[in-house]
This record gives structure tokens, sequence and C-alpha cells, in this order.
């Protein structure tokens, strides 16, 4: 046995199996230089607790654990009734936001396309990309927008990515809670007390404003482990062949998006649907610089790796949602609701007036779209603003 | 399922999950609260994440078996909701605020002023030393000096068990490497 730092540090800190504990002591009977290497490690182990016990909280700092349960465990119960649903199916396991089937097929496509890239857009973006080492994320909030124009040729990566999905050969993510179908329910009280959070309408516009239809649905909340043999497969599908993976054999995903409202309003004689939701918890593996995989995510959309490097170095993963723009389809604006930012896309297709349009924003940790057809971009944004 | 250090161990059915809560909310919530306040220097911000933590604990639930090691699940939650709190204050502090503004003490402690100032000093040389290091370098450093095993470590900051050892002894040096120039004091003092 060599003098391995690994080793002697592991035996310093009791952390050897028997057979290991004794090899090593044979050996430091017979090894001066691992003895001494040894008392080395010793003294440092010492000196840096010493050091690191200037942190410690002054014990009257600290708070009784028996004085804090009955708090935290109201707190908690509170936030687990948001969660459990009461009816649940098993749907198909791919991911996706709320399908409306209400929406015009125009619409529905640039929202189900939109938000298939948005929720993938969202396992990418998250915490300090600005640090050396890697991060876990616990919340993702979004503050800003970033909108990465993007032709045709995407679409098709989509496409071949979602033929890989149903083929299950990029494997399938594993339910910790099961999304449901959306549920019809009574009104916005009923739904706010099965969503777990305060549903908002639409307010008093100076068109009328009736709402319809009040749907809840449970997210899903998942895990999906990949492994670098798969994470190989996906962005050759999508064109990507020479990215750099980091050194792992496999990592996880966990994605979790406790509840989606979705409300149906006929606005001016025009349906307008409200979908809101909690903004997603996301968490990613060490090991995995958050701007690299935002840079596979817009080599993905269609970037070259130049463009996608320069994109992903510019922009603060922690805080912006990254929206890819088929130019060709739509257009966008950035705009503000009551002072946050907020994107209105608008597809290209049909007469100005009957062209659907989604504004999206989000507000005190909740995400919100506004979709609708025939709503001028200032009524979108009044009635945005006017949820309460 | 090892809830808590030593012998103490529970076997768990369906409908037990308060009471595995519980137990583990009383045996690890003080030592949460310290590992969360060493990170942020503040005892409000400190209770804000303990809380947090235990609220995913329980949401999480226990006695299903998905959670094998509950301690390290602990540590590793409350180091990532800790360090999270810590950037997003440093956020919101101006530019010209130094980082040791995360290194105050409350003012309740009744020790002398002299003696609190400087301690309040050595917490700050300590926080910038950690500030040089990686993101796991520090958790690892962290987490040790609260008492993590090698297996609790390999979990709370998810490397491999065997590659501890090597990560830690470079975590070490390089502390020492950041934190004895700041001093100003002879090696190995």
């Amino acid at each position: 046995m060599s003098c391995d730092v690994n080793r002697l540090t592991a035996y310093r800190d009791d952390a050897l199996s028997p057979e290991e504990r004794a090899a090593t002591e044979a050996h430091l009977k017979d090894c001066a230089r691992c003895r001494a290497e040894l008392a080395e490690l010793q003294e440092r182990s010492r000196l840096i607790a010493r050091r690191l016990a200037v942190l410690d909280p002054d014990p009257s700092l600290t708070p009784q654990a028996s004085d804090s349960l009955s708090h935290v465990l109201a707190a908690a119960r509170n936030e687990d009734r948001s969660v459990r649903p009461s009816l649940v199916q098993r749907t198909k396991g791919s991911i996706t936001m709320q399908r409306n089937t209400r929406l015009s097929t125009r619409l529905r496509l640039i929202a189900g396309g939109l938000a298939a890239v948005v929720a993938i857009g969202l396992l990418v973006s998250f915490a300090p990309a600005r640090e050396a080492a890697a991060q876990f994320l616990s919340i993702f909030r979004v503050e800003s927008f970033a909108v990465v124009p993007v032709d045709d040729g995407y679409q098709g990566n989509l496409d071949s990515i979602d033929q890989m999905l149903e083929s299950g050969v990029l494997g399938e993510p594993d339910y910790i809670r099961e999304p449901s179908e959306p549920e019809l329910v009574a009104d916005s009280a009923a739904a706010s007390e099965r969503a777990g959070f305060q549903v908002l309408e639409i307010g008093d516009l100076m068109e009328d404003v009736e709402p319809r239809e009040t749907y809840v649905a449970t997210g899903p909340h998942m895990r999906y482990d990949v492994d670098r043999a798969t994470a190989v497969l996906a962005l050759a599908a999508a064109g990507i062949e020479d990215f750099e993976l980091p050194a792992l054999d496999s990592f996880t995903l966990e994605v979790d998006i406790p509840a989606i409202v979705t409300q149906e309003y006929e606005v001016d004689q025009q349906q307008a649907t409200l979908i809101q939701a909690v903004n997603p918890t996301v968490q990613l593996p060490p090991g995995v610089p958050p701007q690299l995989l935002g840079e596979a995510f817009l080599r993905f959309l269609g970037l070259s790796d130049e463009s996608a490097q320069r994109l992903a170095a510019e922009i603060d993963w922690t805080s912006t949602l990254v929206v890819p723009m088929p130019e060709a389809e739509a257009r966008y604006w950035e705009v503000e609701v009551n002072g946050s930012p907020a994107l209105l896309l608008r597809s290209k297709a049909g007469g100005y007036q009957s062209q659907p349009g989604m504004l999206m924003w989000q507000r005190d940790g909740m995400a919100y779209a506004l979709a609708g057809a025939g709503m001028s971009n200032s009524l979108m944004v009044r009635a945005a603003e006017s949820l309460h | 399922m090892d809830l808590g250090r030593g012998a103490r161990k529970r076997r768990l059915g369906v409908g037990d999950e308060d009471a595995a809560f519980e137990e583990a909310f009383l045996e690890y919530y003080e030592e949460v609260f310290r590992l969360a306040y060493r990170i942020l220097g503040s005892p409000d911000e400190a209770e804000d994440v303990a809380q947090e933590v235990f609220v995913r604990l329980h949401r999480q639930g226990l006695s299903d078996g998905r959670l094998h090691n509950v301690r390290g699940w602990l540590y590793r939650v409350a180091t990532n909701l800790s360090y999270n709190a810590a950037r997003a204050s440093a956020r919101r502090a101006s530019r010209q605020e130094r980082a040791s503004e995360l290194g105050t003490v409350a003012p309740s402690v009744a020790s002398d002023p002299q003696g609190r100032a400087e301690r309040r000093e050595e917490a700050d040389l300590v926080r910038q030393a950690l500030s040089a290091l990686t993101h796991r370098q520090r958790r690892l450093l962290m987490l040790r000096y609260a008492g993590l095993s090698y297996r609790e470590l390999a979990d709370a900051v998810r490397v491999a068990p065997g590659s501890v050892g090597t990560l830690l002894a470079r975590a070490e040096a390089a502390f020492e490497a950041a934190y004895v120039p700041l001093t100003g004091i002879e090696r190995g003092e």
C-alpha cells in the first residue's frame, strides 16, 4: 500500500472498514512517511475544527426542538394538503403543461409546442450558473424572459425527441406524484381549496367578462434518471454530436409542479383561457454546470455552438425563463404586468384580429399564462393586470 | 432505516408517519439549525431555513422507506437552502457591503462587547476563506465539521463514497491555503 491521501484521510476520520483499518495500521508501523503525513492530517483537522468553531451559534440562540415542533408540523400539514389530489389517474409519462381541447388548433400547437419546450427550458434553467462548481436548485423563480428565435429546424428536433420518448428509448421518469387530468370544479373558491393556493380571476374590464369553467389538475412530481448513454442519444437526436458531456455516468433530474388551475372565460365574445400554477421546483444534480446544460438546450434549439456558448454565458439562468420563438410562426413583445416582466406571443397565422396570443408572467411565486384568440395585446395586458 | 444515532431504530408501518416525523424532528432540528446558522450567521434566517427543511421532510414522507439516510438528506437540503438564502441576501445587499454582513452575531448574547467584536471578525475571516473554495469543498468542510460520517457526506454532497477522503483532504488544504494569508499567522498556529 502506498502513501495514499484518500486512505489516510479516511483512516484519520475513522471511515474505513475493519479490514482496511487493520491493513492501514499494519502499513503505518513500517512507513515513517505515512506516519508523518497522518500526523499532519490530524493536526490540520484540529486546526480547521477550531477555526470553524467561531461560526457556531451561542447556545442561547439555538431554538429548542420541542418548542418548535408544533409550529413546523402545522406549516408542514398546510403544505401537504395542497399536493394530495383526491382523484389521481395514471396518465402518459410525458412532460406537458395543461392541455385544453377548447383552444383553437393553431393556439394549441403554439401552446403545446411552447409548453413542451418551456418545460424543457424549466428543466435547465436554475440557480447560480455564475459559480464554478455544481449547484442544486431548490426554487426556480422567473424574473425575466429571454426569447431565442428559432427556425423550423427545432420543430424537427422536438419531433425526434417526442418519437424517442414514445419509443421508450429515453426511459421513463419516476413519478413521485402522478399528474392528474384536469378536473372540473364549481368555482374559484373550490379551485383554491383543491389547488392549495389562492386562485385569481380576471376582474372587471370595460368589455364583458364571463367566467365559464374552472379546472384543477395536480401537476407531476417526478424524478428522471439520465444515464450517459441516454444523454448521448438525446443529443444525437437533436443533431448535436460534438457536445462535451460532464464526466458523470448518470444523473437525476427532479421536477415538482404542485397544482395547475385552468379557467375558461368569454371576453368580448371571444374565448380566453387563464392558467395559473405555483412556480415549479426543480432539482438538479451537482457536477453539472447549469450553464453547460443551458448551452445544450440552446444548441437543441438550433443555435450554432458559438452562439449557444455566448448566449449561455450571458443569460442569468437563476431567474430567466428561456423561451424559444419559432420566428416563422410567431412574434413576441416584452411587456409588463403590474410591474412584472411579461412575455406576449402571438401567432403569425390568420388575420390580426383572430391571431391567437399568449401572455406569460409570474408574480409572488406563481406562474400565469393567458391565452386567447381575438384579444388585442392591450386587452390581454389589461386582463392580466385585473387579476384578483 | 436509521433514524437516530446508536441503537434507536423503529419499525415503521403505515400510519406511523407522524411519529416518525416527530422523532426525526426532535433528533435533528437543532443540529440543522446550527448548520444553517454557521452558513448564514443570522438566527432568524437560520430558523427559517431549518423549518423549511423539515416542512420538506414532512412532504417527502418517512414511512415508505424511500429515505434511506435521513440525516444525509436533511443536511443536503439544509445546505442547499442555506446557501440559496445566503446568495439571496448577498444579492439584496449593495455591492459596497462586505460579505461579512452575513456574519452578524445576534446582540442577545450577553458576553463582553470586545469579545463579541473579535469573534465576529474571526467569523468574517473564516467565511471569507470558505468563499474561496469551490462549492463542493465548502460543503464538505461544513458538513464534516458538523459531524457527518463519510457515508452521510457522500449522500449529502452527492459524491462517490470512496472519493470522500481525497475530496475532503483537498478541501482542507484549500481552506488552510485561503485562511492563513488572511490572518498573517505562521503556518501551524
